[in-house]
């Protein structure tokens, strides 16, 4: 038995692998930022398992806190690892929390954070299904707290991912990107004999009312839009553009880190 | 990328439902008598020198062991509900107790529609050990699931800083799970107030000793597996028992 067997490998960045006097002594509470991992655990087709979400936030913990240059502080908070995913009801598997719980847990984190003298909280969201919630909770713990209080925010990363217009547009759902991700991460829990394409909506098609990003939206459930959960081209996945995206969002989201942990460290040395 | 960066948690990979497809959920035989397992662990200072996440440390070695001595056909374990309600000063990440209780019944809903009948509260914290009673009494209600409740000291792992009647060997265990030797803080609280009241808890740091790390990991082997197979036997009898009839309906009983 050893420290391998503990969750998560990055645990000497993972609060809750401290002590509470460990962290109240930690130096750089001041600047340091502390990422939150939300995901969901979900259907995604019938070629993927249902962690895909939460996993691929660890995956991109894993990533990018190994790029991080030494002395440069960063921290992260217990995932939110079951999420909003009720669209999904219907396809067995699937697991979801309410909008109020989500709202209530991500709240509850960012308190305890603020108590440990903590200014700026990251959320790293791995599932569309949560944003919406998570966006306007964000907005309300800036104001709960102030801007001085506690900085929060969602990760950025100006990754360019090459996918075609179609797949861009209207692959939104264990599509092109995420089994290559998977295929990249985890290939052992892939399945790509199981992969089809299909596309809930067509560049082209007339008229502006769309599932997504369009002037009209209808709400969906998967089912309404998708037989088999997939919304994309799984088909088109490849673990060489797998390893080569986790590798371009990961650098990107390592950049935004250092520069968080950059303009914190100067906000606290002039405040 | 090696695959052990991909994990939600410590687990037997056999049982562990994120695995699965949809499809794989929509196989699946007989799923009225496969038991899914609900570990629950909070953040606490449990006053035995070890990280606030002790709990699902513990928790989860134990229950992937105890997995790994079980039928993997007639288990699944969900990822831990990572929570407590805060009921002492050492908790963290706290959540109130509506939102406690709206958290495990909103997922043991799901694991419902997904068409499992069977479910375990693994519980870990000793501060929810009262919430689970009730939320799983809920659940049989409400859901009507046949619900079971195993807390963590039950199985002779209490956290609990008053109440625990072997705490030094838990404090062994973690340091054996963790390769760390623990970091004892001294208290504020006068050992003279500990109380397993509740309301009158105080956390107040193991006084024993703790042991190094060499002689923990050799007598944490030993904890480990008598834990193990003691949650295995719970679980044999958990499956053992007759479903709920009427698929856990509950009728308004008329006199004879």
């Amino acid at each position: 038995m050893s420290i391998s067997e503990t969750f998560p490998t990055y645990r000497a960045r993972y609060l809750p692998a401290m002590s509470a006097a460990q962290i109240t002594a930690l130096p750089d509470r001041k600047w340091a930022p502390v990422i939150i991992a939300t995901g969901a655990i979900e259907q995604h087709g019938p070629h993927l398992p249902v962690a895909v979400d939460s996993l691929l936030g660890q995956v991109w913990l894993n990533l990018l806190l190994a790029r991080l240059p030494a002395g440069v502080s960063c921290y992260v908070a217990p995932p939110i690892t079951i999420g909003k995913s009720n669209e999904h009801v219907g396809f067995p598997g699937t697991l979801y929390i309410s909008k109020t719980t989500l709202r209530l847990q991500l709240v509850a984190i960012a308190r305890q954070l603020h108590e440990w003298g903590f200014k700026e909280l990251v959320v790293l969201n791995t599932h569309g299904g949560n944003s919406a919630v998570i966006n306007y909770t964000l907005r309300e713990i800036r104001a709960l707290y102030g801007p001085s209080g506690l900085r929060i925010s969602p990760i950025k990363s100006d990754a360019k991912i090459d996918v075609s217009p179609q797949e861009s547009a209207y692959g939104f759902h264990a599509n092109e990107v995420e089994t290559s991700l998977l295929l990249a991460a985890a290939p052992a829990h892939t399945r790509m004999k199981a992969a089809v394409c299909h596309y809930p909506s067509f560049i082209g098609d007339p008229g502006e009312l769309r599932p997504e990003n369009a002037p009209a939206t209808y709400s969906w459930a998967s089912q309404d839009i998708s037989p088999t959960g997939i919304m994309g081209d799984a088909t088109a996945a490849s673990a060489e553009k797998g390893a080569q995206w986790l590798d371009l969002i990961s650098t990107g989201m390592t950049a935004d880190i250092i520069h968080r942990h950059n303009e914190g460290r100067r906000r606290a040395t002039t405040e | 990328m090696p695959e052990t960066l991909a994990q939600l948690c410590q687990v037997d990979e056999k049982t562990f439902w994120p695995w699965l497809t949809w499809e794989d959920f929509s196989r699946l035989k007989d799923k009225k008598n496969i038991t899914v397992v609900v570990p629950i662990a909070g953040f606490a200072d449990s006053g035995l020198g070890h990280a606030l996440d002790a709990e699902e440390t513990v928790l989860m070695r134990v229950l992937a062991d105890a997995s790994r001595q079980s039928d993997p056909t007639r288990m699944l374990v969900v990822p831990p509900l990572r929570f407590v309600i805060g009921a002492n000063a050492g908790c963290a990440f706290t959540v109130d107790v509506p939102t406690a209780h709206a958290f495990i019944d909103e997922v043991c809903s799901t694991i419902a529609a997904a068409g499992f009948r069977r479910v375990v509260l693994f519980n870990a914290s000793p501060w929810n050990e009262e919430l689970i009673d009730a939320a799983a009494r809920d659940i049989r209600i409400e859901r009507r699931l046949q619900t079971f409740c195993i807390n963590l000291s039950a199985i002779d792992l209490d956290f609990h800083p008053a109440r625990s009647r072997n705490r030094h060997a838990l404090q062994t265990l973690i340091t054996a799970l963790t390769g760390k030797e623990p970091t004892l803080v001294k208290s504020e609280a006068p050992a003279s107030k500990s109380s397993a009241l509740p309301g009158e808890e105080d956390v107040i740091p193991l006084a024993e000793p703790p042991l190094g790390l060499a002689v923990a990991c050799n007598a944490g082997i030993e904890l480990l597996a008598k834990s193990s197979a003691r949650l295995a036997a719970l679980l044999v009898e958990i499956n053992a028992r007759p479903a709920l009839p009427r698929d856990g309906e509950l009728l308004t009983m008329s006199a004879s």
